[in-house]
C-alpha cells in the first residue's frame, strides 16, 4: 500500500480484533479472502494483498499515521477496503503491474475501486479518491522525467 | 433517504434483518445516520446493499452490484432470461400493464440489468409479464404476454415462506423452482394448453436444458 506516512508500530491484540471485524463487515458473508494476522504485531509490517495465495496480509500500516498525503490519513475501514479491492480486481481478471511508475495506476484503481464500498464513511471515501489522485500526480510527474 | 456511514464499526445485531442479514446474532456491523434527525441505525453490510438496491436508500458515492432475481442460460450457456420479482403497490388489475412496462423501463434503463432475448416480470402473487426483446429495444412497449400466476405457479404455493416481509422472496424461489423444474421437464402444447404463451414465444425452446441462477449478477452474460 506504500506506507511512507502511515503507522509503523506494531498492532495489538484489541487493535487486532478490531481489524478482524472490520474485514468481517467489508466481507459482508462471504469470507471468501482471509485477512492473516500473523505479522501484525511487528513493527514495520506492512498490509498487503498476496496474489499467490489470495489473502491479505494485516499489517502495522493499516493505521494512519502522521503524514499529511490522503494515504497517511485513510483509516483503517478505508484501507483494509483498499487491500479487498485489490482482491476483487484481482478476481475479475486485472494484471497487477509490478513496476514503477504504472504500479502507480494500479494503486489508483484500486483507491477508486474501493472508494464506492458502501460502508465507508464520507471521509473514506474522499481520502481513497485523493489518494488515487495522488498516486496519478506520481505517475504523471515519472512519466515526465 | 439520504443515509451517511458514519465508518465506525461496532460489534451488534442489525436492526434490518433482510433474508441477507448477517447480523442477525452479534457481528460486525456499521452505523448509519438516516435523515431527517441523524437516526443511528446499525446494519450489516448486506442489508446496507439491500436497502440501497431497493432505491430506499441513496448514499452519495456509494455503489452496489446489481443483480436479477433469476436468470435462465440456455445449453450453450447463453443469458436467454431475466426474472424480476416485485410487488405492485397498486390495486389488483389498475392499469397493471402500465404498472409493468414502467418496472422494466426502469430497470433497463437505471439498474443495469441486461438485455437479454427474454424479459419476465413476476407481479407478487397475480400476474406475470413476458416480454421477447426486440432491437431496436423499446422500454415503453407494454408485454407481449400476460400470464395468470396461478396457471403455472400453483404447485409451488406451499413453499412460500409464511414469515411476515418474505413474500416477495419466497416467490423468487417459487419461481427458480418453477423454472428448474421446467428447463429440464419434456412438455407439450397439448397436454399444457395453459402454457401456449411459452411455445410461441420461443422462450421454451430458448432455455430448454437450460440453467437456472437465482440472484445472479446483472452483468452475468454467462453462466
Amino acid at each position: 500500500m506504500f506506507i511512507s506516512g502511515r503507522n509503523k508500530e506494531g498492532l495489538s491484540e484489541r487493535e487486532i480484533q478490531n481489524c478482524l471485524w472490520a474485514w468481517e463487515l467489508l466481507l459482508g458473508g462471504k469470507n471468501n479472502i482471509k485477512l492473516v494476522t500473523e505479522e501484525a504485531n511487528q513493527h514495520h509490517s506492512r498490509t498487503r494483498f498476496s496474489e499467490t495465495k489470495n489473502v491479505v496480509y494485516l499489517g502495522a500500516d493499516v493505521k494512519p499515521g502522521y503524514g499529511i498525503e490522503a494515504n497517511s490519513r485513510m483509516s483503517i475501514l478505508a484501507c483494509l477496503a483498499h487491500e479487498l479491492s485489490h482482491a476483487q480486481r484481482f478476481e475479475l481478471g486485472f494484471q497487477r503491474p509490478i513496476a514503477l511508475p504504472d504500479v502507480l495506476i494500479d494503486e489508483a484503481e484500486t483507491s477508486l475501486h474501493a472508494s464506492f464500498i458502501p460502508v465507508l464513511s464520507p471521509k473514506d471515501r474522499e481520502n481513497l479518491i485523493e489518494d488515487a489522485r495522488d498516486r496519478l500526480n506520481q505517475w504523471l510527474a515519472h512519466s515526465e522525467e | 433517504m439520504n443515509v451517511e456511514p458514519s465508518g465506525v464499526i461496532l460489534f451488534d445485531v442489525c436492526i434490518i434483518q433482510t433474508e441477507r442479514c448477517v447480523g442477525k446474532n452479534p457481528a460486525p456491523v456499521t452505523a448509519v445516520w438516516t435523515s431527517p434527525g441523524r437516526t443511528q441505525v446499525n446494519v450489516c453490510r448486506p442489508c446496507l446493499e439491500e436497502k440501497i438496491r431497493a432505491g430506499e436508500w441513496d448514499i452519495q458515492g456509494a455503489r452496489v452490484e446489481q443483480r436479477v432475481d433469476v436468470a435462465v442460460y440456455s445449453t450453450e450457456k447463453q443469458l436467454q432470461l431475466v426474472v424480476e420479482v416485485k410487488k405492485n403497490p397498486n390495486e389488483k388489475n389498475v392499469d397493471s400493464q402500465n404498472w409493468a412496462t414502467k418496472i422494466r423501463r426502469s430497470l433497463f434503463v437505471h439498474a443495469g440489468i441486461p438485455n437479454t432475448p427474454y424479459f419476465l416480470l413476476a407481479d407478487v402473487p397475480d400476474f406475470l409479464y413476458l416480454w421477447k426483446n426486440r432491437e431496436p429495444t423499446n422500454y415503453e412497449t407494454p408485454p407481449d404476454y400476460v400470464i395468470k400466476a396461478k396457471d403455472v405457479l400453483a404447485k409451488y404455493k406451499n413453499q412460500i415462506p409464511s414469515t411476515s416481509g418474505m413474500e416477495q422472496y419466497g416467490f423468487e424461489l417459487i419461481i427458480n423452482s418453477w423454472l428448474k423444474e421446467l428447463v429440464h421437464t419434456k412438455i407439450s402444447i397439448s397436454k399444457n394448453p395453459s402454457l401456449k404463451w411459452l411455445f410461441d414465444s420461443g422462450l421454451y425452446e430458448a432455455i430448454k436444458n437450460g440453467s437456472v441462477v437465482m440472484e445472479s449478477p446483472a452483468n452475468a452474460q454467462c453462466y
